[in-house]
């Protein structure tokens, strides 16, 4: 037996040249050995390949010519805990046979036998929070859905990772699409749904060729237990990965948000009761229902159950995708997975536009819902951006305020006009003119705009600036003009 | 904007509003006026909402687009590693842009997208151009 | 035979209501005596909570809520003037006035301008935030009506009242963020969209100078936002108000 390769053939490596490793590596071993496979994780090093030796072994290699090996003892691969990831890498994306093969929709055949509220109750015993970024328990949320009497529910995938430096579900559309559509099979049989929808990205083509050639080989095969799913493609804007505006672009109209009550699972989707969970939520589904929601439950800490992936990038030496048991401390990520930073680090940031940053001091903090929230970032959908000495943070807090003011959908005074003065504000920080008043306004507007904003994208918006206000306000402080004393 | 619940729609593709104007952009490369114009008659929509819904979205071009399309990732991670530089010397070389908010390539940043293709490199050097 | 909402009871500002259980909290305070600014919200139009100008605190809740679209509660506590709200709506108010160009003085509903109502009310008189001077313009191209988008705080009364009220639905919000604007039919000069049928009813409910008769000048115009709920109830109720 020869050696078999496994080729990734995601965004990440595509971008680097797997093309070129692919076509030399078919040349060598001949195409009937190298299978082109979702995310292998250390994008940093893109293109990756995987040799597969007949003595059960495997190496890694990376490079157009695959000239380095990598090693699959580092922290980086060998600290990972892939439940979500656990077939990404393995499987052909593009081969339903091959995901059959290993194992997808058998837990989605087995569920079938069992009964709805039996899968409800596993999901809430295994502590699941929406990985998404607001932590709701999935198992409630599953409750409430399938509490509602309507006859026709909704089950909707939230695919619009717009948060910058994340890329958690884009690889797990690309790698793994079988699996989000067993989870969601899976979540429609529990609630009593007829219907699915997949809201994803338009940023993100190589995710919507996966998922249609998915959903088209699982409906032919008829292993989605006859639910249609359909895919719905954004159309650039951030503030739709906010729920009631999702379903308002899945609709067709604007994404604008609207005030809750009533919930989507109340009134979602043309007014029906709609289950909404993200892609790594219900792709962690399968793995739940099939091992159990105790054994998915004994990983991670009390309040942060099971495992997380996050997007490692930055000013990190090893970037890519990582999947760890919640309460892993930060420095386990950046330090022994990370391989430290390509330059003294400073922070993490985490949590996107609307996290904060966590100082290089605080790098002990375990990595769960509550303990980043007490600091003042949030766990969101597991952006980890390493911040280096050579980062100011004022100006780190207006690259996120003018995302912001550019992805505000307008709806909502706060936001539309307070995240322009926001950034207005800011440039006096970052060019150094600002004043005493202007720290005291710029507190002070961060807490109207957080307090009184419409949906989360304005009430989560001046979360960098408080973050890096409270642990670098020195910076600030330095930045007022010259010769004024705060 | 739509201010009354609407009834519960045929379901299926291509039937909602954004599905209909991604055709549309596929077909011509942007939304041209008379191509709403129509639009809204064959869905029996007011003309204001379907341009509400076309300008709100920042990837619908309501002018043509140029010969090439570059789009610059404007993601952390690309900001962190010098998306600014790298927009920069494309102004520098009079390159026309657009920027996204995040491609999702985080490990190569900092990124572009050069007529579909993702590209990264040193922000100086663009040695794709 | 209809039947009766059960009745609530709470709290607003230490003093006790009793309610139908489907009433708003908007709907509560006022009929209390008691008063919140709104701007957005118009009775007869379906409420948006997109000014933020009625939020109030409501005990146990860890957020603050837009009273015009919260539902009553048995046993809600409620509170619509701590320092925080009143802190909240002044930086709102001089939030609308930084955000336009708004120049009391020659604007065609001064004094009557419910803009300017409200930032009597919190106490405003000038905006601490710097004036943004939006480059905007002045759509003159209807026959008897004009909008100057200066002076428009984006509260889509005019949207809702063409699109429930007269059904015409010329208006909607187009583009988004600080670059949103209200726009007719496909973005064009509202004298070349056939939809409006010049029944005037946007200009009677718009409430500040940004759309108004042409023929009225300086401190002249006259709005009627009391209109809309007139309407609403005649076309819903049959049920007609003889002023």
């Amino acid at each position: 037996m020869a050696v078999s390769w496994r080729c990734c053939d995601a965004t990440a490596c595509r971008a680097a040249g797997a093309a070129a490793l692919r076509q030399r590596l078919e040349a060598e071993v001949g195409a009937e050995r190298v299978k082109p496979v979702g995310c292998l994780r250390l994008c940093g090093q893109a293109p990756l390949a995987a040799a597969d030796h007949p003595d059960g072994s495997t190496e890694l290699v990376a490079g157009v010519a695959g000239e380095r090996r990598l090693d699959l003892d580092h922290p980086f691969f060998a600290l990972q805990r892939p439940v979500v990831l656990e077939r990404c890498g393995l499987v052909d994306p593009s081969s339903i046979d091959d995901a059959l093969a290993q194992g997808a929709y058998a837990t989605l055949a087995a569920c079938r036998l069992r009964r709805a509220a039996e899968l409800v109750e596993e999901v809430v015993r295994s502590g699941l929070r929406g990985r998404g970024g607001a932590g709701y328990p999935t198992g409630r949320k599953w409750q409430l859905v399938a509490a509602q009497s309507g006859a026709h529910k909704v089950v909707v995938c939230n695919a619009d990772e717009g948060d910058p430096g994340a890329f958690m579900d884009r690889s797990v559309m690309e790698g793994d699409p079988h699996r989000l559509l067993e989870g969601m099979a899976i979540a429609a049989q529990a609630v009593g749904a007829a219907e699915a929808y997949i809201y994803v990205r338009a940023e993100y083509p190589l995710a919507i060729e996966r998922l249609r050639t998915a959903i088209a080989a699982a409906t032919e095969r008829g292993v989605l237990a006859g639910l249609p799913i359909q895919l719905r493609i954004g159309a650039g804007a951030y503030v739709c990965g906010e729920e009631t505006a999702l379903l308002h672009s899945i609709e067709g109209g604007r994404g604008t948000p609207r005030p809750r009550p009533p919930y989507p699972a109340v009134s979602g989707l043309w007014g029906l009761p709609t289950l909404i969970n993200n892609v790594e939520t219900f792709a962690a589904i399968p793995a739940i229902l099939r091992e159990g929601g105790d054994w998915y439950a004994a990983m991670g800490t009390a309040g942060s159950k099971g495992t997380k992936v996050f997007a490692l990038s930055g000013a990190i030496t090893h970037t890519g995708l990582i999947e760890v048991e919640m309460g892993t401390s930060l420095r386990t990520i950046v330090e022994a997975m990370g391989g430290g930073g390509s330059g003294v680090v400073k922070a993490v940031q985490t949590g996107g536009p609307s996290g904060g940053c966590i100082p290089a001091e605080l790098l002990d903090t375990p990595v769960d819902y509550a303990s980043l929230q007490e600091l003042g970032s949030i766990m969101g959908s597991g952006g980890m951006v390493v911040i280096d000495a050579a980062m100011a943070m004022p100006e780190l807090a207006r690259y996120f305020m003018r995302f912001c003011v550019a992805e505000s959908c307008g709806k909502c005074l706060p936001c539309r006009a307070g995240t322009v003065q926001l950034e207005q504000l800011l440039d006096r920080f970052v060019e150094k003119r600002a004043s005493p008043a202007d720290l005291a306004q710029l507190e002070q507007l961060c807490g109207m705009v957080k307090a009184t904003s419409l949906c989360g994208l304005g009430q989560s918006a001046p979360n960098p600036v408080l973050s890096t206000l409270r642990f670098f306000r020195a910076e600030y402080e330095a930045a007022l003009a010259p010769g004024v004393v705060p | 904007m739509a201010t009354k619940p609407e009834p519960p729609a045929p379901h299926g593709l291509g039937d909602s509003l954004v599905e209909r104007l991604h055709a549309v952009q596929q077909q011509h490369g942007y939304l041209p006026p008379e191509e709403l114009q129509r639009l809204a008659r064959a869905m029996a929509r007011p003309l204001s909402e379907v341009m509400g819904v076309a300008s709100f979205y920042h990837l619908f071009r309501l002018v043509p687009p140029g010969l090439h399309r570059c789009v610059v990732c404007r993601g952390t991670a690309c900001f962190v590693r010098g998306s600014e530089r790298l927009e920069a010397s494309l102004r520098q070389r009079g390159v026309a842009f657009e920027t996204a908010s995040c491609v999702g390539a985080c490990g190569q940043a900092p990124v572009l997208v050069l007529d579909g293709a993702v590209r990264s490199g040193d922000p100086g050097e663009l040695p794709w151009l | 035979m209809s039947v009766d909402p059960p009745v609530v009871h709470g709290h607003i500002n230490g003093q006790v209501f009793s309610a139908a259980a489907d009433a708003t909290l908007l709907q509560v305070i006022r009929a209390a005596g008691l008063q919140v600014p709104t701007l957005c919200h118009l009775d007869g139009l379906t409420p948006v909570g997109a000014c933020r100008l009625c939020l109030v605190a409501i005990e146990g809740h860890p957020k603050l809520e837009p009273a015009c679209v919260t539902t009553v509660a048995e046993g809600m506590v409620v509170h619509t003037h701590t320092p925080e709200l009143e802190t909240y709506r002044r930086m709102a108010v001089e939030l609308f006035f930084a955000e336009g160009n708004h120049v009391c003085a020659f604007c065609v509903a001064n004094g009557s301008c419910e803009l300017q109502d409200v930032a009597v009310e919190v106490g405003m008189d000038h905006s601490r935030f710097p004036y943004q001077y939006p480059q905007r313009h002045v759509d003159a191209s209807h026959t008897q009506f004009s909008l100057d988008h200066h002076r428009c705080i984006l509260c889509t009364r005019c949207v809702r009242v063409c699109d429930e009220i007269e059904g015409a639905h010329v208006w909607d919000v187009g583009y988004r963020g600080s670059a949103c604007s209200i726009i007719a039919g496909l973005d064009q000069p509202w004298g070349e969209v056939a939809a409006c049928t010049s029944c005037g009813k946007c200009v009677d409910v718009c409430p500040t100078g940004a759309l108004f008769r042409k023929e009225d000048g300086t401190a002249e115009k006259h709005p009627h936002p009391e209109r809309a709920a007139q309407l609403a109830e005649a076309r819903h109720e049959h049920r007609w108000t003889n002023p």
